[in-house]
């Protein structure tokens, strides 16, 4: 028994000792890294400030139809999960579109994709017993219903019945009786200050912005300008970390700080613990 | 109550290693930081040492009486494409920005130079080559700064002084490159 009790206890305490250290390199890459001027990023992790712009289309949030440069929702429902009740989420989405950050140099493309996002809710709604949830989820509830019906028939040729109910999302659930759930929605408007730390890199060409108008045209070979400079992206890359926030870069520090202390106070608890057991 | 102690100086002996390698983690990433920079920074001068044989190839014609300023150019030229120390690069690198803003001071003098496209192409494009050079010396700077500092602070001077870590050079624009540029009007 005490065996099995210092294996729970070392292994939990292996995984919050990794989350804290992984929030501590995070926070020190914070603070050890300068802030580049958009129009000098080069290839390799960059941290950049500036105001967010639309690359092309300016998009709609889900739920209250604003503008926006990125989104991200999520849609829970109060549920039993093994003896407790607990938020589920039932739905979630992140916006890949890539936007553009400004500064006082240049403007440099964004790709959010698996980016970690670290914005405040815009907006939470909540449904339950004898409450509805408002028109805009009503509404967005029966889009994504039928997207679904539309894209199940037309990979499966089934145009309505068993496959169609399971993907069909409701507030309702049983005889009527409204679900306990909420409605999240997280969104990064125009020209809103942000803070990003990712890696830049060239951009593949479904993805790249507009190409530079060339320097010279038509000119003499030794008079051309050698090279033009090639717009960078910043991007997601594995093993680095990649965050969009609109917190300040001192506030950033803090959060991880603040993560860091937590994770490593319980990861020593649990090691105690762990050799209280295995010593006893 | 041995036990217990013994609990606790192994938790305080992993905290502590754990701490020591983190510092010296970050020194070498602080180094590590230091080096992408400065490599980052000879990226944009070899390209606008790149751009000096374009650009007195197209002055030459026009600006007869500025041979020696183009003599100078080309010496700094390859004197930067040769040199090692941070010291020699930065001085090197204001003398070219110097030199390169008497000579598109000195063209203004010319209107047939001021009217050739492949000149005005140019001069912007080395423009913007100074301003990015100037932006990634300033982030040289705060690397190093944040280098020199973590080194010199406790517990990392600790570290930093079993494993040799000495201060780093800032890049720093030479006197002459601060210098206006002065033309005398014909």
């Amino acid at each position: 028994m005490n065996i099995l009790l210092t294996f729970i206890l070392g292994t939990m305490g292996a995984v919050s000792s990794y989350i804290g250290i992984r929030a501590y390199n995070t926070k020190k890459l914070i603070q050890d890294l300068p802030t580049s001027k958009i129009r000098s990023v080069a290839v390799g992790i960059s941290e950049i400030k500036g105001k967010t712009t639309p690359l092309t289309t300016i998009l709609k949030s889900p739920f209250t139809k604003q503008d926006c440069v990125h989104y991200h929702y999520t849609i829970e429902e109060f549920k039993q999960q093994g003896k407790t009740k607990k938020w589920v989420i039932i739905l979630q989405e992140k916006s890949t579109t890539p936007f553009l950050v400004q500064d006082d140099s240049g403007t440099m493309q964004v790709n959010p994709k698996n980016a970690e996002i670290d914005i405040p809710q815009n907006v939470q709604y909540k449904s339950g017993l004898g409450k509805d949830p408002p028109k805009e989820i009503q509404e967005f509830i029966k889009n994504h219903n039928k997207q679904t019906t539309e894209l199940t028939t037309a990979t499966t040729g089934i145009v309505a019945g068993f496959v169609n109910n399971i993907f069909k999302l409701s507030f309702e659930g049983l005889f009527g009786i409204n679900k306990t759930m909420r409605y999240t929605e997280y969104l990064i408007k125009p020209n809103t200050e942000v803070y990003i730390l990712g890696q830049a890199c060239i951009p593949t060409t479904a993805q790249t912005s507009p190409p530079q108008t060339p320097l010279t045209q038509n000119s003499p070979k030794q008079t051309t300008p050698t090279k033009a400079t090639q717009k960078l992206q910043l991007q997601f890359q594995k093993g680095t970390p990649f965050i969009i926030s609109n917190k300040k870069e001192e506030n950033m520090t803090k959060k991880y700080s603040i993560e860091t202390a937590i994770f490593m106070t319980i990861a020593v608890l649990l090691f105690a613990g762990a050799l209280y057991f295995l010593f006893q | 109550m041995n036990t217990y102690l013994t609990y606790l100086i192994i938790i305080i002996s992993i905290i502590v290693i754990g701490y020591i390698i983190s510092i010296f983690n970050r020194l070498i990433q602080l180094k590590n930081n230091i080096k992408k920079s400065s490599a980052n920074i000879d990226v944009l001068l070899k390209q606008r040492s790149d751009e000096v044989p374009n650009l007195v190839e197209i002055v030459k014609g026009y600006m007869k009486h500025e041979k020696q300023t183009l003599l100078d150019l080309t010496k700094i030229r390859t004197q930067l494409t040769t040199s090692q120390t941070i010291n020699k690069k930065a001085q090197l690198s204001g003398e070219m920005s110097s030199t390169l803003k008497t000579i598109f001071a000195v063209a203004e003098n010319y209107p047939k130079l001021q009217a050739n496209e492949n000149f005005l192409s140019l001069q912007k494009r080395l423009s913007e080559l100074e301003d990015q050079i100037a932006d990634r010396r300033e982030f040289y700077n705060d690397s190093v700064t944040n280098y020199n500092t973590r080194i010199t602070i406790f517990p990392d001077t600790l570290i930093a002084k079993m494993f040799k870590y000495q201060e780093e050079l800032l890049f720093v624009a030479s006197d002459q490159e601060k210098k206006n540029v002065k033309v005398q009007r014909k």
